[in-house]
């Protein structure tokens, strides 16, 4: 709250994400020192991996394999908040807890909700970088 | 000043490796390390970051991931601080998403230099690729420092070439290689005529500038596996191996024709100089310790005097010196 000023700043860029946590783009910016094509790159690069990503997480599931599932979503976690994505970050990071407890019932519901942070998410790519663009 | 300085440092950029499987990752570690005009080789697991870093031109700063499928990040430090300690010293930063104590202390303990956790601060990153860079540097300056210590320890000051010691402990270690393997070397005392007379005439910083420019010559003259040091004043010792005595005399008389030949330019003009030799080999047929070969060659050395210097001599074939019962007693 305190950095609302600073994100009314930089609202010509992202005029919703001072209220929206899907991506705190102020901080990621902050994080990439202004960066913004670099930013545009990165989202473009965990766009693209996502296929892949999820195709991975999907074969794991279906092999009940919960040691790659740890590893797997660990990996999306991080590659997550390296773009600012914070609630998709969060929604990997409770799935790898629940990989690594072994928790194997709990697994399916929560990547309905990965995957759907990650929709999201690329809608807001989308918006962000449509905009950036113009 | 300041521009031209830092556009000139782009030529020598610092060369870093960077490993980690996420694409995300790895183009903001490139994107900020280039930014910092550092030279990013990036690779997308640990068996390829290990090859790099295994090789000899390899880079000194490494930032490697942890969690990585195959070779991880500490497996990668872990082998990579089993190799040869003659190689040069990689600087590693591990990238961790972990972090929890003991996970960090089994990260440093795998033999990593610092780590940093995932997602990174970049300004943090780069202070601390800094610190590894300062340590890289101090490194480097005591390796430089040791090996000129390494150099003055054996190496005679004035001329460069080995010292006594050096070249006597040469001459057993080519005497228990000969006890090992067979075959023959052989020696060759080297003494410059009239030296006094050049200290006299010309005084001592000539006399040290006839010593240092023979040393080279004598040194040119040789085969890389010869030895030459210097064993007292004007007197040199040079080990030849796998030599027999006839090849042995042609190397000195090599040298001799080199140094006869070759005026020497001082302070005072050039001079001219010469030198005798003797020489002595130990064969297979006539193995001998080497006092006696010493001895031999100095017998060698004496005639080459005696019979008008510049020119060398080679030992008489061995009857025992009447110093070799005292030699044999002490043994």
């Amino acid at each position: 709250m305190k950095r609302e000023a600073e994100d009314a700043q930089r609202s010509r860029f992202t005029p919703a994400d001072a209220s929206d946590s899907v991506m705190d783009v102020a901080q990621t910016l902050e994080r990439m020192e202004g960066d913004r094509e670099l930013l545009e790159e990165l989202a473009r690069l965990f766009t693209d991996e996502w296929p892949k990503s999820a195709a991975e997480i999907e074969a794991a599931l279906k092999a009940g394999d919960a040691t790659l599932l740890e590893r797997f979503t660990h990996g999306l976690k991080g590659a997550a908040a390296n773009v600012g994505a914070e609630r998709l970050s969060t929604a990997a990071l409770e799935m790898e807890k629940m990989s690594a407890a072994r928790n194997l019932k709990s697994i399916p519901p929560q990547w309905e909700i990965v995957k759907e942070e990650a929709a999201t998410l690329f809608e807001e790519f989308e918006r962000l970088f449509r905009k950036a663009s113009r | 000043m300041e521009g031209v300085h830092q556009r000139m440092e782009k030529t020598s950029q610092f060369k870093i490796l960077i490993a980690d499987d996420s694409p995300v990752s790895r183009r903001i570690l490139e994107a900020f390390l280039v930014k910092r005009d550092y030279d990013v080789i990036s690779v997308a697991d640990g068996e390829e970051a290990l090859r790099l870093l295994s090789r000899e031109d390899a880079p000194r700063l490494a930032v490697l991931d942890w969690m990585m499928p195959g070779l991880e990040g500490t497996r990668v430090c872990r082998k990579l601080r089993e190799q040869s300690e003659d190689k040069p010293y990689v600087y590693v930063l591990l990238l961790t998403a972990r972090t929890e104590k003991a996970d960090l202390l089994k990260g440093l303990d795998s033999g990593a230099d610092d780590y940093i956790t995932k997602p990174f601060d970049p300004p943090e990153l780069l202070a601390r690729l800094s610190v590894g860079r300062r340590i890289l540097d101090l490194q480097d300056k005591l390796i430089a420092a040791r090996d000129e210590l390494r150099f003055r320890a054996s190496h005679d000051t004035l001329t460069g070439v080995s010292n006594r010691a050096v070249i006597l402990e040469t001459l057993r270690r080519e005497q228990s290689r000969q006890e090992r393997e067979g075959g023959s070397f052989g020696i060759i005392m080297v003494d410059l005529d009239h030296f006094k007379s050049v200290n006299d005439t010309y005084g001592h910083l000539c006399g040290d500038a006839v010593l240092q420019e023979t040393a080279k010559i004598m040194q040119a003259s040789l085969r890389p596996y010869d030895v030459v040091g210097r064993y007292g004043g004007e007197e040199f010792l040079i080990v030849v191996p796998r030599s027999d005595a006839p090849s042995a005399q042609r190397v000195a008389e090599r040298i001799r024709k080199a140094i006869a030949a070759k005026p020497i330019p001082t302070s005072a003009g050039e001079i001219r100089i010469t030198a005798s030799f003797g020489v002595a080999a130990s064969t297979d047929a006539t193995r001998m310790e080497s006092q006696h070969l010493l001895q031999l060659a100095d017998d060698a050395l004496y005639r080459a005097k005696q019979n008008g210097r510049n020119r060398s001599e080679l030992a008489l074939a061995a009857p025992i010196p009447e110093a070799a019962p005292l030699a044999s007693n002490s043994k």
